[in-house]
């Protein structure tokens, strides 16, 4: 047997995956801000990282597209971040200051302090910045 | 390779046209003096950002993007970006890499080659 092979199945010595997270300020349909930060979301998540979403200033609007619509819509993907287990949280005065609240944002969307996003930025690997 | 294991000391993510915001070039010039001080830096150009490589304009940017390619420079460009701009594979920069894949390709530049990464 190898040296190392019994590390592999020890859960302390387990590698965790790297944490990404990023951090939306644009709403939708003003540039494609919401598309790429949902669409690496996705991607970073399916190639093994952990990721989280954090919807701040503009970018809170985006927990507002409840709504199907027949052309591109970034709501969609970011139903998809939910079903896919991918925490989304919403900066709670930014939602607040737009009137948004769990009843008319997606479901799985959590709104939260922004001292839940100075945690993320704590405990991140890397932080992408998308809308500045 | 960084003391810390990753590729590349500075990573930048652009996503606006080399027009749009003063800042994709900044970005240009910060480059530049990261490679001066011996540091290594890549671009991953996406959406709008995608401009930055055709060939023929006539902006202070596209000299500098030059310059950094010239430097070592590795600069990535989005296929379908590309495409949905209806600029052609062989109206680009030379020493351009073009990615098929934009997002899986971002992510591992992000969390495995880059150590440190700034987004416009």
């Amino acid at each position: 047997m190898e040296t190392g092979d019994d590390d592999m199945n020890n859960p302390e010595t387990e590698k965790q995956p790297k944490i990404l997270t990023i951090l939306l300020i644009k709403g939708p349909y003003v540039s494609e801000a919401a598309d790429i930060a949902f669409q690496t979301a996705l991607k970073a998540k399916q190639m093994g990282y952990k990721v989280h979403v954090f919807l701040y200033l503009d970018g809170t609007w985006n927990s507002h597209l409840t709504g199907d619509k027949n052309y591109n819509n970034p709501g969609d993907w970011l139903k998809r971040l939910i079903r896919k287990e991918i925490q989304v949280t919403s900066c709670e005065r930014c939602s607040n200051a737009r009137d948004l609240t769990e009843e008319n944002i997606i479901k799985g969307v959590q709104i939260s302090g922004s001292t839940k996003l100075i945690d993320y930025l704590k405990d991140s690997d890397k932080v992408l910045t998308f809308g500045g | 390779m960084t003391k810390d294991g990753y590729e590349i000391d500075l990573g930048f993510i652009i996503t606006k046209a080399p027009l749009e915001s003063s800042l994709g070039e900044g970005f240009l010039s910060l480059a530049h003096h990261a490679i001066n001080n011996g540091k290594t830096v890549g671009f991953f150009l996406i959406s709008d950002g995608v401009w930055f490589v055709k060939k023929n304009q006539k902006n202070t940017a596209i000299n500098k993007l030059k310059n950094l390619i010239e430097k070592g420079a590795i600069i990535t460009v989005s296929k379908d970006n590309l495409d949905a701009a209806g600029i052609e594979t062989t109206d680009i920069l030379e020493g351009i890499t073009i990615s098929e894949k934009p997002y899986q390709d971002l992510v591992a530049l992000v969390m495995e080659k880059w150590r440190r990464v700034m987004t416009i």
